[in-house]
């Protein structure tokens, strides 16, 4: 009689002799856990039940018990840990998508993956065909094939998609095989408390225990000293030695990565160098195209799709950043937007980075236009005065980024409707305009040379 | 059973014992509560099978004796009597409540035994004042999250000792949802290091009974379970199990903008620029780092806009980022201190907010997207 096949039976006496609720109570989600040399081990759902079982019932069952198989000769009762969830599921993540989280939550704490980033959602084109079919062969042949894997590519590319893919792919295809994700960045700071902690011991047992070692963003190490270079190489080379696949990515081929140790770059040059190249328009689309599709609500139309993939060229984390920020527009308009008005979306994200001064502003624009930089703060309608002092709200608004309460602030303390006027103004002008648009070319190119100086 | 006690006294208690009874149940007696009159005390037990409360009142005795009586009605009875003395009186199944003005008859269940609150035994020991506990508690325990998808966030991370800071005899506790997480660490006797995960929705009950109660509370608790005992309470719950996230590595040590104001201005102006600030409750904040001056702005298509200036000591690049404006509230309030540091780490990426001179609260949010 299997344990099951008995506790049914058990349970069956038992039901007759107490009442229904309290059958339902007691002894619902009970079952025999173990059986072991005359001892049964009987598990609870709740520690509750497990004391009214030891009270009550331990006398009875353990008598039904002896009825059917006389070699039990004791009995226990243990709380096995079955999660009851109760009422009260409420979902939360209603607005989840404006909303942003901390990815790392969700981080497995074994490996140090995140679930998120798999092949399903990974994107395939002529860009990155090389390294994907690396990464399938690596996840195929672990640790003899490609090893190490060394994947390079510019920022934003899927490098880290990737590598946690592989991570991923390997877990849930083979369990037993131990994972490691870290950035070299991190591994760095965990080698150097480990020195200052006299722990290298533990830390040397701890990497070199993994199966798979995934290392992000390599070159950070060039920044690193001998010490941390060293250590990467000697982990590395038993590693290698005991046949453990290596996963490196870096910004740059090995080649070009300055201060590391030379060692360090044969061994990173020893196994499969592959390389992701920007995307061409068509995979740009198609990435589009999935990520949009995984929108609920205003999806953009494939004509907007296509503007943004031509003009977001080189990165992919930007072409993403795009679309949400056009779909986030069409929820507070709750409407899909327009071509012109994905253009003029797409026109402010490409702004140069503003780290300038409003009072640089002001006075560029002041010696731009040939008139004393007070004259601006001035409650005066010259027409030399109010046109500059119109282009500087402007350029406030549009590359400083300044709010029209702000603005007007800054000008003497005018109300926020003047400086709105003056940006309407400016803006509809440079539309007819063209050689207002080339003085606010000079202008700005003066401004962001001397920045860069 | 017959005795009399205060009031007050006993309505208090069963509201307390209410929330740990179990509705969806079969079994009648755990929709109830328990009493028994025994010496001079008036026992009062409830459980759900998850956790469980008891307590105890002083009472005059007249006759020993238990019962199990259906909880709702008769806190409904009892909030609505007057009198400061009640009578309580067990004949044939029933339960007669008698004050000076009014007589009430109650249906109880049939008398079986209840369940009593089981005892840990091997566990780990922690002593904490409950004031201290109550309102630590209460700076963390909105972070937590709110439903069953991942249970290990739907609680408190207790951890004592252990961790970065490794002086003796800190206790931290830590919630968060995902989107924001709040940390706060204090003194705790405690002997040896170890963690657990209090499920949130047991940590809202055990604080209403904290509240009611001063004086210490010793915790116990193994991998399962935790017991909590108390001169005058005792309760029990079960634990999460599974581990929290490593949420250390989420906190950022650099920061690209920092701002330092007083949390009063803060907080008026984040309530009053959330009249306007729409189905999303988005703020959207500007910092102009010259100008030493952070600009709040929200707006409501239907209804209009904000913008509010405050003074701040600001250091770093000027940024523009957006927040729910009731995360920014809720983790303001525990700040305990008149000016609060708000340190950004660039756009897209988590606000730490801190007393300015003191470390022991912690809150950090993530952004919204910015539109």
């Amino acid at each position: 009689m299997t344990n099951e096949e008995l506790w049914r039976e058990i349970l069956g006496e038992l039901e007759l002799t107490v009442s229904k609720a309290n059958f339902a109570t007691w002894f619902q989600n009970t079952f025999v856990a173990d059986q072991s040399e005359g001892k049964i081990t009987v598990g609870t759902p709740s520690a509750f039940v497990k004391e009214w079982l030891e009270d009550k019932y331990q006398k009875n069952i353990l008598k039904f018990l002896r009825l059917r198989s006389p070699e039990v000769r004791s009995i226990e009762f243990k709380v096995v840990s079955k999660e009851a969830p109760q009422e009260k599921k409420v979902s939360e993540t209603k607005n989840a998508e404006e909303q942003m989280d901390f990815r790392e939550i969700y981080i497995d704490r074994e490996t140090n993956l995140n679930p998120r980033y798999t092949f399903d959602n990974f994107i395939v084109g002529t860009f990155n065909e090389l390294v994907h079919a690396s990464a399938l062969s690596v996840i195929n042949n672990l640790g003899v094939l490609y090893n190490p894997l060394f994947i390079y590519g510019g920022v934003g590319l899927g490098k880290t998609h990737l590598m946690q893919a592989i991570g991923n792919k390997i877990k849930t295809d083979r369990p037993e095989k131990k994972i490691f994700y870290i950035s070299a960045e991190r591994f760095a700071n965990e080698l150097v408390s480990a020195i200052r902690n006299n722990e290298t011991g533990i830390f040397k047992d701890k990497y070199r225990s993994y199966d798979v070692m995934i290392l992000d963003d390599i070159q950070f190490i060039s920044s690193r000293g001998s010490s941390t270079q060293e250590e990467i190489f000697h982990t590395f080379n038993t590693l290698y030695q005991a046949n453990k696949q290596i996963i490196f990515s870096s910004d740059r081929p090995p080649k070009s990565i300055s201060n590391i140790e030379d060692r360090l770059r044969s061994r990173f040059e020893g196994g499969m160098i592959a390389d992701i190249a920007e995307p061409d328009y068509e995979t740009r689309l198609a990435i589009l195209q999935s990520k949009a599709a995984e929108k609920q609500e205003y999806r953009p139309s494939s004509e907007v799709l296509e503007h943004i993939a031509a003009s977001v060229q080189s990165n992919i984390r930007e072409l993403e950043g795009s679309l949400n920020s056009i779909i986030a527009r069409s929820k507070i308009k709750k409407r899909p937007l327009s071509l012109p008005e994905v253009k003029e979306i797409l026109i402010k994200n490409e702004k140069p980075r503003k780290t300038l001064s409003s009072q640089h502003i002001i006075r560029k624009i002041a010696q731009f236009y040939e008139v004393p930089e007070k004259n601006l703060f001035e409650k005066t309608r010259r027409k030399e005065v109010v046109k500059p002092r119109q282009i500087a709200m402007y350029l406030m608004r549009e590359d400083f980024n300044g709010s029209f309460p702000y603005i007007g602030k800054k000008f003497g303390g005018r109300d926020h409707t003047t400086a709105i006027h003056a940006y309407t103004k400016i803006l509809n002008d440079l539309k007819k305009d063209d050689r207002l648009k080339e003085e606010l070319k000079t202008i700005r190119a003066q401004l962001y040379e001397e920045e860069k100086q | 059973m017959e005795l009399v006690c205060v009031k007050n006294q006993i309505q208090k208690c069963l509201q307390l014992a209410d929330r740990h009874t179990n509705h969806t149940e079969t079994n009648p007696i755990l929709t109830g509560v328990f009493l028994k009159a025994e010496k001079n005390n008036l026992i009062i037990r409830s459980t759900d099978l998850y956790s469980g409360f008891e307590t105890k009142i002083p009472a005059q005795i007249k006759k020993e004796g238990e019962l199990v009586i259906p909880s709702k009605p008769a806190i409904s009875v009892l909030s609505s009597i007057n009198d400061e003395k009640i009578k309580m009186e067990s004949k044939e199944g029933n339960l007669y409540l008698t004050t000076k003005n009014t007589s009430t008859v109650l249906k109880t269940y049939n008398n079986e035994d209840f369940p009593k609150l089981p005892k840990i035994k091997n566990g780990y020991k922690l002593v904490l004042e409950t004031e201290k506990l109550f309102s630590n508690l209460k700076n963390v325990f909105f972070a937590a999250a709110n439903s069953d998808i991942k249970p290990e966030i739907s609680a408190i991370l207790f951890s004592a000792g252990g961790s970065k800071n490794k002086s003796e005899g800190s206790l931290k506790i830590t919630a968060t949802d995902s989107f924001r997480l709040a940390e706060k660490s204090f003194e705790a006797n405690f002997e040896k290091t170890g963690s657990f995960l209090f499920p949130a929705r047991s940590a809202s009950n055990f604080m209403k009974i904290i509240e009611n109660f001063d004086d210490q509370v010793e915790i116990n608790f193994d991998a399962q379970h935790l017991f909590v005992s108390h001169p005058y309470f005792s309760y029990f719950t079960r634990l999460t199990e599974g581990s929290f996230p490593d949420y250390e590595q989420i906190i950022p040590s650099s920061f690209t903008t920092e701002a330092t104001l007083s949390k009063k201005d803060l907080i008026e102006n984040l309530k009053l620029a959330g009249v306007l600030s729409g189905r999303l409750k988005e703020i959207k904040m500007r910092i102009y780092s010259g100008d030493n001056l952070l600009e709040i702005t929200t707006s409501d298509n239907e209804f209009g806009e904000h913008t509010s200036h405050l003074p701040a000591q600001i250091t770093g690049e000027n940024l523009e980022i957006s927040f729910n404006q009731r995360y920014l509230l809720e983790g303001l309030e525990p700040v305990n201190s008149d000016g609060v540091i708000l340190r950004f780490s660039g756009a897209n990426r988590p606000l730490l907010i801190q007393n300015p001179r003191d470390v022991s609260y912690l809150y950090l949010v993530m952004p919204m997207k910015s539109s």
